[in-house]
């Protein structure tokens, strides 16, 4: 018994060492492709928490792919779109990474969650990969070196637009209730929020942080009523969304609201009439009022192709492949290696390619620059709000 | 501040109804249930499914249905988990953990079916199950469903009570609290009570997850996370298997949460039910409400 | 076979800090030590190296020693505030405290980096090492099941009244226990730390215990090599091969650690006793010897097992 207790740990220290010699041998592959066939690995939360929208973002991504295949791709090649779920999970997020990294694919995208996406970012730019991110929010992700682009515009420059929107239309003070657990919430509430306050010369009446899980939501909401605030903002997730709203309709607050871009896609929705005038910024929605023309034709033309309106989700996922489109149109008959690809990628930033949230989408510090558009939410559907600025992001022409 | 007190007291009722459900299978089948705030939420998805295909039932119909379908689900669980679970096991160490990490698994399950069944999105029941009205009183704001939480936190805890202390089942399962081997003397087997422990778990969860669903206006798959850990500070107040002291504690829990979060901030309150649990357990693990031991801790 | 392990190598990254993690709720188990600290004292492994390396700017090597010496004195403390505890009383005790953990590093904003987290964590110790850690890990763990030490284990957790009267000080085996699995806690921290080269508050809390604890009861929880197994299966496998089902990952999950606990209380790692040739011959020359064990439980109710005597046999035989 004790001689297999030896054997047995024997077994494992030489497994072990297999291991570590396997491990200091490796590093030596990693693919460049060429010819006719382009393999990119698209690794999105279908599954889990973030399924609502990564289902949407591949649905996005596939269209695109659908799209350039069918006018005989770039360069003489045609795209082979590879999704893999990593299940709204880290762990399966960084195997799946891991593998695509290893594998002949081009180019890896990924979306949706920020917690995923900043783990996997270094592991792209330590593989030398081009890596182009959907949303997650947060910073951290594309400063992770120059095989790193995110395509999403942050949510909290749209805010300073947003606020002078309401601040036109007579708001002189606002209340901040947000989820004190997600950074980019966190960001927006103590930094954005109140920075832009200052300079429109509005006050901020009470500043209430609450978590994603809280179940009461009451209290806040008193204190946030309380305080007379003229418009409110609502930076939570979830049920939250709901459960806030109508506990600061039920505290006494009847004034208009405003939120993250997270309100989009039907988070409103069981909300109701409590939501009624609640305006969020999105990089998109599908409407033929969006004050760009490059939105409006992939509204209709995607509508076209699969019978359904595309969400902002989808949106962000077409324009991830759109922008590797672009960067191997740059490369043309050219080689197609990562590098390339990540060279071209730095080129078409400098510039800007046209996508469905932007004409064209720049970029800063390789992460995406959008114009934006306001969004009012009157109660039972979302509308592009009267009375914006076009672009809503001044940066965006400046 | 009179508005906290109220705000306190809806807060409070809805974690009566979660813990009392709780403090039963601990204190009955010595199992900690990490289910059920899972059948809690399963509860909202029942009445969420019925009102979707069958609209313009009224609530109490909704609400019943729930119950029952909570009530079942818990008896599934102990009849497939936990009772081989129990059966199989080589000590009392190795039952507790075990059916802990079942009842992990089961709420990993039903969390799932939820999740999957709602899209991962938040749902709601229509506002027309319940039209939702504010009364000021005094200066305060006070709603409909914050009365409807208190008055069945109230009904349910009475009859939950007397059901124990005047039934035979209730005796029964008060004689096992105490010793484990008294149930047979009473005439019930142990087999009988332990389903019948925890269907009246389940339906406490069930009703909870239906009547926190109309308050808050909203659910998803994970909601009943946040209660199962203030129900278990409320259970280790009272001590497990108190009933009326868990009533008492999650009023109290309520109103200090909503006093501390008010001039201490919300981290403070965050923290407050886990230090507790802690302290207690430390300093009088037998909680605060029972007069003594009957367990060894 | 290099082209295999490197297309894998994130979930096998995946399943080494399981099985770490998976380890430590295991030493305390197995004295009867029914606590969760280890997972909080994750937490402390993962935001101290990522500290010290990352905003300090120290080596991994200094700060994960740093880090483990922390975490001994820390959890030495705590066991003494807990020592009174037993079962299920510990086990909620140790949840409140890893929840703890995870508010205090939401709210310590200067050192864990708030609800943002920590990134930029060197990779220092790569797959080879923390595989190493865990092969030490396994090793004590295996050498410590057997023997006298096994043997006090083994009385520790069926009969504490009477492992004290055999003069086994129980307090102070408690202790140990509690400490060493703190420690692998907070090696499984640093290893994740070091791998993922992020840490979040969203790697932390109730969710984490949940896995650490299913994994080890699949993978078994009585012998050493069920940490590795439950962590391989449940990190990698289910994360690598669920494909479309993937959706149904949290089904999948229950329902096999259900029928686990059910059919198998030795977990997977007990299938593999069933295929041991040497076992079925020991078994076959005495009728005491039989593979289960389950044999032994008693039926109709958990408690009434709390005082039995450890047979004879039970005892000699390690599994």
């Amino acid at each position: 018994m004790r001689h297999r207790a030896r054997t047995a740990t024997c077994l494992l220290a030489a497994s072990v060492a297999i291991l570590t010699a396997a491990c200091g041998s490796s590093g030596s592959s990693g693919g460049s492709a060429a010819g006719d066939v382009l393999k990119i690995t698209y690794i999105a939360d279908t599954s889990g928490p973030g399924a609502f929208y990564g289902k949407d973002y591949v649905a996005g991504a596939e269209y695109a792919v659908d799209q350039v295949n069918a006018e005989g791709g770039v360069g003489g090649r045609t795209l082979d779109l590879e999704v893999v779920d990593s299940a709204s999970d880290q762990q399966t997020a960084v195997g799946a990474m891991t593998k695509a990294v290893k594998s002949d694919s081009s180019a890896v995208m990924y979306a949706l969650l920020s917690q995923n996406a900043l783990a996997m970012a270094p592991i792209a730019q330590r593989s030398k990969v081009p890596f182009i991110v959907g949303q997650s929010g947060v910073d951290g992700i594309a400063e992770a070196g120059d095989y790193v682009y995110r395509t999403t515009t942050s949510e909290g420059r749209f805010y300073e637009a947003m606020l002078s929107t309401l601040h036109d239309q007579g708001a002189s003070s606002t209340a901040i209730l947000y989820a004190s657990d997600n950074p980019t919430a966190v960001t927006n509430a103590t930094k954005t929020i109140p920075a832009i306050a200052e300079k429109l010369g509005m006050t901020i009446t009470e500043t209430v942080p609450v978590k994603t899980a809280d179940t009461d939501y009451s209290q806040p909401a008193s204190r946030i009523a309380d305080s007379s605030p003229d418009v409110v903002a609502d930076l939570t997730f979830g049920p939250a969304v709901t459960t806030s709203i109508q506990a600061l309709r039920e505290a006494g607050f009847d004034g208009p609201l405003y939120g993250t871009s997270a309100l989009g896609a039907g988070a409103l929705k069981p909300a109701g009439a409590a939501a009624k005038d609640t305006y969020y910024p999105s990089v998109f929605i599908p409407s033929p009022k969006l004050p760009w023309a490059s939105g409006t034709s992939f509204l209709s033309e995607y509508q076209k192709a699969t019978g359904s309106a595309p969400s902002f989700s989808a949106a962000g996922g077409h324009d991830q492949v759109m922008f590797l489109v672009a960067a191997l149109q740059e490369i043309g008959e050219g080689d197609v290696t990562r590098e390339s690809v990540k060279d071209a990628l730095a080129s078409v930033a400098g510039k800007g390619f046209v996508g469905a949230t932007g004409d064209p989408v720049r970029f800063v510090d390789r992460a995406a620059v959008t114009p934006g558009v306001l969004v009012r939410w009157d109660g039972e559907a979302e509308t592009v709000a009267p009375d914006q600025p076009s672009p809503l992001l001044a940066a965006y022409t400046g | 501040m009179s508005q906290q007190l109220v705000n306190a007291i809806a807060l409070g009722s809805i974690y009566t109804l979660f813990s009392l459900g709780l403090t039963l299978s601990w204190g009955i089948l010595n199992v900690l249930n990490l289910a059920h705030g899972a059948i809690f939420t399963a509860g909202t998805m029942f009445a969420f499914l019925l009102t979707e295909h069958a609209a313009g039932l009224p609530f109490a119909v909704v609400l019943v249905a729930a119950l029952v379908g909570s009530a079942l689900l818990a008896v599934l669980m102990e009849a497939v988990a936990f009772a081989p679970i129990r059966a199989r096991s080589a000590n009392a160490l190795d039952a507790e953990m075990r059916t802990l990490i079942a009842s992990v698994a089961v709420a990993s399950i039903i969390v799932t079916v939820v999740g999957i069944q709602s899209d991962h999105q938040p749902y709601a029941l229509p506002q027309s199950l319940l039209e939702r009205h504010r009364y000021d009183l005094l200066g305060v704001h006070v709603s409909n469903v914050q009365i409807l939480v208190l008055v069945a936190a109230i009904v349910l805890s009475v009859l939950l009570v007397l059901f124990v202390r005047r039934s035979r089942y209730g005796r029964a399962m008060r004689a096992v609290a105490f010793d484990r081997t008294a149930a047979g003397m009473v005439g019930i087997s142990a087999r009988t009570l332990q389903l019948a422990a925890m269907a009246l778990s389940g339906a406490l969860a069930g009703v909870a997850g239906v009547l926190l669903a109309v308050y808050l206006g909203a659910a998803d798959a994970h909601m009943g996370d946040s209660f199962l850990l203030k129900a278990f500070a409320i259970i280790i107040l009272a001590g497990v298997g108190s009933l009326e002291g868990a009533v008492f504690f999650a009023y109290a829990l309520a109103l200090v949460e909503t006093l501390v979060g008010y001039y201490l901030g919300g981290d403070v309150r965050d923290a407050l039910a886990f230090v507790l649990i802690v302290v207690i357990l430390v300093l009088r693990p037998q909680g605060l409400a029972a007069r003594q031991g009957w367990q060894r801790a | 076979m290099i082209d295999w392990f490197s297309g894998n190598e994130g979930y096998i990254q995946g399943a080494l800090v399981a099985a770490l993690l998976a380890a430590s709720v295991q030493v305390a188990l197995r004295a009867g030590v029914l606590s969760f600290a280890s997972v909080g004292f994750y937490g402390v492994g993962a935001y101290g190296t990522g500290y010290l390396t990352a905003t300090q700017g120290w080596g991994t090597a200094p700060a994960a020693t740093v880090v483990v010496i922390i975490t001994m004195v820390l959890s030495w403390l705590l066991a003494l505030v807990l020592a009174r505890l037993r079962a299920l009383y510990l086990a909620m005790a140790t949840i409140a405290f890893v929840l703890l953990v995870q508010i205090g590093a939401l709210a310590w904003d200067s050192v864990t980096g708030g609800p943002l987290g920590l990134f930029g964590i060197p990779p220092a110790l790569g797959t080879g090492g923390v595989a190493l850690i865990l092969a030490g890990v396994l090793a004590v763990n295996a050498l410590t099941q057997r023997g006298a030490v096994g043997r006090r284990l083994l009385l520790l957790r069926k009969d504490e009244a009477l492992a004290s009267a055999l003069g086994v000080n129980v307090r102070h085996q408690h202790q140990i226990a509690f400490v060493w699995s703190a420690v692998l806690g907070s090696l499984a921290g640093i290893s994740q730390a070091s791998l993922l080269t992020v840490f979040t508050p969203e790697n932390l809390g109730f969710s984490v215990m949940v896995s650490a604890l299913t994994a080890l009861v699949v993978g078994g929880t009585w012998h050493w090599s069920g940490p590795l197994i439950g962590g391989v299966v449940f990190s990698w496998f289910l994360s690598a091969y669920l494909g479309f089902a993937s959706d149904y990952r949290g089904v999948v999950e229950g329902a096999l650690t259900v029928v686990v606990l059910v059919f198998l209380p030795k977990g997977l790692a007990g299938l593999f006793e069933l295929l041991d040739p040497g076992r079925l011959r020991r078994a076959a020359a005495g009728p005491t010897g039989g593979p289960g064990g389950v044999s032994a439980g008693v039926p109709g109710g958990a408690s009434t097992g709390q005082d039995r005597p450890v047979p004879a046999q039970e005892m000699g035989v390690s599994s």
